[in-house]
């Protein structure tokens, strides 16, 4: 499903690099991605998101090179088949936690019918304790709620993959746990890869595997 | 790329913001909305009064202000310009060469100008009557349709003139004028004016008057009786302050009354060349002067297009200049939104949606202030001609 190959990538005039020998992931399996702070891992996720370009060394996604694509498609390719949920929620302030979930629907534009969509607004909402909540805006909720909102957003689009920087880093254990049960469920229900970057080691028994990002440096997969 | 999408975004943005929103659509309306209304708003004055001015031939006053005798003629306003005499205006009447209708626009009632003249105003504007007939004493009046619907008029009730000034005991006196007809709409100054016959404007003004017979007052308000039977009576007399059938003959003038005061007169020349000797003869007069109408207006706008033209200029400056800030302000307010563009980017919009998600905000807002100042323009155009004929 993923694979990446010597990928090197290093920011323009920062001292930071990285380098990743190998990393394969299968079709739905799940990764926990763990390392210290500083080490790379945001880096890596939007490499293979496609909003980093490596230096050297290949992305493919489903057999389909993510680094050779042209911007553009890339944007494309993240709308359709990839759901990334960012660290920092990245919600737009003038738009309802439904219009926000709704955002990548809105950008790809799938053809379905948009009752369809709002049905599977309402679900993910239901399932995420924020069906009371769909019509406010991201300055009036917690920082757990605009979390889930982020949750739902990643997961709107049904993806293949799903990329999670730390979804739950602002979160109490009760909501920590709610909030990778959900990912990984919707991740079984739809067959989807996971990887999620997390310090919580309590949370790690739930991943098919843990990936230490200092492992994939030395060249070691697991 | 999801048009639809781009739009809902868009517009979630605007009404996210709308109070920057409304100020950009607001002021980018202005700049539209100022120069075209300008535009319309002095074509339509120019049509108004050229229109009026075409049917006056001439117009005879006492020398001064050509443009404020054309409009005391035409609109009856500029009250206080000098006056001539009636005399001037039967003079031409008997030079043969043409006729002359006396005008004397200088009183009002209930706010609107009484126009002191004869019956053949009402003949020469080819008035139709909504009720009633034409005045055909002193102390009646025909009112404009303006005049009849502010005050809710209707033929028999009576308006009053109104005083001059309050604490002048020699001054003008409030006379009770009995309404004879109501005219027909006709958009012009007409409308807001009440006719009556001229010796009516000068019993306002005091040329006039009537009151009880001397020899039939009793002997309580006589000052005293001369041998010769002349009979001299004290203030207490009563003066009459309407004209009616029973008080009618008690009215008098003291003096000529060719010799009593008109603001001007429009005279109708017999052809062109008559027209030709009547200008002639008055182009050398000290104290009267003959003013074509047309001609003035002609002149009057020639002033206005001219200043028009700089404000019109001046207004597209500032309308750049408006437009040169409502930019900036979309620059500024899209550095402000870096943010959110990298969340839109990492969720996957490409740079073709970012920049059609600006455009449209843009166009929005281009659009809505097109469209509100078109809907202005509707609105101007409609409550033109109420402006006009309030204030021209």
């Amino acid at each position: 499903m993923i694979l990446c190959q010597d990928v090197k990538f290093s920011y323009p005039g920062e001292s930071f690099d990285l380098f990743v020998n190998s990393l394969s992931v299968d079709k739905g399996e799940s990764i926990a991605l763990v390392g210290p702070s500083g080490c790379g891992k945001t880096t890596l996720i939007n490499l293979i998101a496609g909003i980093l370009v490596p230096m050297s060394g290949s992305i493919l996604i489903n057999g389909v090179s993510v680094t050779g694509r042209s911007f553009a498609r890339r944007q494309a390719f993240r709308l359709e088949k990839i759901g990334l949920v960012p660290q920092n929620f990245e919600l737009l302030d003038y738009l309802t936690v439904s219009d926000n979930i709704l955002t990548p629907i809105r950008l790809s534009g799938n053809g379905k019918p948009e009752s369809e969509h709002f049905e599977r607004v309402a679900e993910l909402a239901g399932r995420t304790g924020m069906n009371d909540l769909l019509g406010k805006l991201p300055t009036e909720l917690s920082q757990g709620e605009r979390q889930r909102t982020a949750l739902c957003r990643g997961l709107i689009g049904k993806p293949a993959l799903i990329l999670a920087d730390e979804p739950t880093g602002n979160l109490d254990p009760e909501n920590q746990e709610r909030i990778v049960s959900l990912l990984l469920e919707e991740a079984r229900m739809l067959e989807a890869s996971v990887i999620m970057i997390t310090h919580e080691p309590g949370l790690l028994g739930r991943f098919d595997r843990i990936v230490d990002l200092m492992d994939l440096r030395k060249g070691t997969d697991s | 790329m999801n048009r639809a999408g781009l739009f809902h975004l868009g517009l979630k943005y605007l009404a996210g913001n709308r109070g920057k929103t409304l100020l950009l659509v607001f002021a980018f309306t202005l700049v539209w909305l100022l120069p075209s209304a300008i535009a319309m708003l002095v074509g339509k004055v120019e049509t108004h009064l050229r229109s009026r001015a075409m049917v006056t031939p001439l117009v005879l006053g006492s020398a001064g202000s050509d443009l404020e005798l054309t409009f005391n003629a035409l609109h009856f306003t500029k009250p206080n310009i000098a006056t001539l005499t009636y005399r001037d205006a039967l003079d031409v009447s008997a030079s043969g060469l043409g006729d002359s209708i006396p005008l004397y626009a200088r009183f009002t009632a209930s706010d609107h100008r009484i126009v002191g003249t004869t019956i053949d105003y009402l003949r020469f504007r080819k008035f139709n009557y909504e009720q009633g007939r034409a005045f055909l004493r002193m102390g009646e009046c025909v009112v404009g349709s303006a005049v009849a619907t502010e005050n809710g008029i209707s033929v028999g009730d009576a308006i009053v003139s109104s005083p001059e000034t309050l604490f002048d005991l020699a001054g003008v006196y409030p006379l009770r004028m009995t309404v004879a007809g109501i005219l027909q709409p006709t958009g012009s100054p007409d409308d807001d004016a009440i006719f009556v016959d001229l010796k009516t404007t000068w019993i306002i003004e005091g040329l006039g008057h009537g009151h009880r017979n001397a020899e039939d007052t009793p002997e309580t308000e006589r000052l005293s009786t001369g041998s010769d039977g002349v009979v001299r009576l004290n203030a207490s007399v009563l003066e009459y302050n309407e004209v009616t059938p029973e008080t009618i003959d008690s009215f008098h003038f003291h003096g000529e009354q060719e010799d009593n005061p008109i603001t001007a007169a429009i005279v109708i020349p017999n052809g062109t060349k008559e027209q030709a000797l009547l200008k002639g003869r008055y182009a050398s007069s000290k104290t009267l002067e003959l003013v074509t109408p047309a001609e003035e207006i002609n002149e009057l706008f020639a002033t206005v297009f001219s200043i028009q033209k700089v404000v019109i200029w001046m207004l597209v400056l500032v309308g750049i200049a408006t437009l040169a800030l409502g930019a900036l302000t979309f620059i500024l307010s899209y550095r402000l939104r870096d943010r959110e563009f990298v969340s839109l980017r990492h969720i996957g919009a490409s740079p073709g949606m970012l920049r059609g998600l600006i455009a449209f905000e843009g166009a929005f807002v281009l659009v809505s202030s097109l469209a509100l100042s078109g809907a202005m323009l509707i609105v101007v155009d409609w409550i033109a001609p109420i402006l006009i004929q309030r204030f021209w």
